[in-house]
């Protein structure tokens, strides 16, 4: 499967052209979200609908339960006992830095054979082979 | 061990049992009692034959369906969102600070 990075998501959300290309050629029965990017949207989501202030909170709100349903959409990938394995073993590969959340959506992909999709592939490049990494924001699909 | 049997009467009043758990295992008597006692003989017998292997198949946690085709309604829907990109500029943000070294 192709597992979606949160900064492509993102794009999702902001329709982007190349990622609309890939959309159209990709089954959708074949694109993911790690749950750890769920975390991540829903915490955020969480945080503005809690702490905004209450003219804001009325939207923010509505933002949650829009996110909430459009995430449902979403194949999602659960981080299970296998990938929390596999992200202690890159803990020790990687012990000077914390990086909690690259490493649980490396150890999904990793456990998985998924294709992590994201435009940040600097930050996975350590973690996971190249074969395993794609950009579908920068690169155009052949 | 305890088997459930199931005691049909048919048309011609004789006792029709089936036994759930040994759906290959059928038999049909005259009467209640002989077929309560057919049907005792007849999983002794099976069971005799056969062998009880309880298997342990782990299931990996599979991922949460989807329908099918891609959700193009959502797709450019934040465009004019501006909580959007705050959401995913406090996440990027979050784990950057954990990608600094300790």
């Amino acid at each position: 499967m192709y597992l979606w990075d949160a900064n492509v998501l993102r794009h999702f959300g902001q329709g982007h052209p190349t990622l609309r290309l890939y959309l159209l050629r990709v089954p959708w029965s074949e694109v993911a979200l790690p749950s750890v990017v769920v975390a991540e949207v829903l915490r955020g989501r969480c945080d503005f609908a809690l702490k905004a202030v209450p003219l804001e909170a009325p939207l923010a709100h509505r933002r949650l339960l829009e996110t909430q349903e459009m995430l449902s959409r979403f194949n999602i990938v659960v981080f299970d006992e296998p990938c929390a394995e596999v992200m202690e073993r890159l803990r020790r590969k990687q012990r000077k830095r914390e990086r909690y959340a690259d490493r649980m959506i490396a150890a999904t992909a990793e456990v998985g054979h998924h294709v992590l999709v994201t435009r940040n592939q600097t930050d996975f490049v350590d973690l996971l082979p190249k074969a395993q990494l794609a950009n579908w924001i920068d690169d155009p699909p052949g | 061990m305890k088997y459930t049997i199931i005691l049909t009467e048919k048309s011609d009043g004789r006792i029709h049992v089936s036994i759930p758990a040994l759906p290959d295992c059928t038999v049909e008597a005259g009467n209640r009692n002989e077929a309560i006692s057919l049907a005792r003989q007849a999983i002794m017998e099976t069971m005799s034959r056969s062998e009880l292997v309880f298997l342990d198949v782990p299931q990996r946690p599979k991922t949460a369906p989807s329908s099918g085709a891609v959700p193009w309604e959502w797709f450019g829907k934040a465009r004019d969102d501006a909580t959007w990109d705050t959401l995913f500029d406090d996440i990027e943000q979050r784990r950057e600070a954990t990608r600094k070294a300790r």
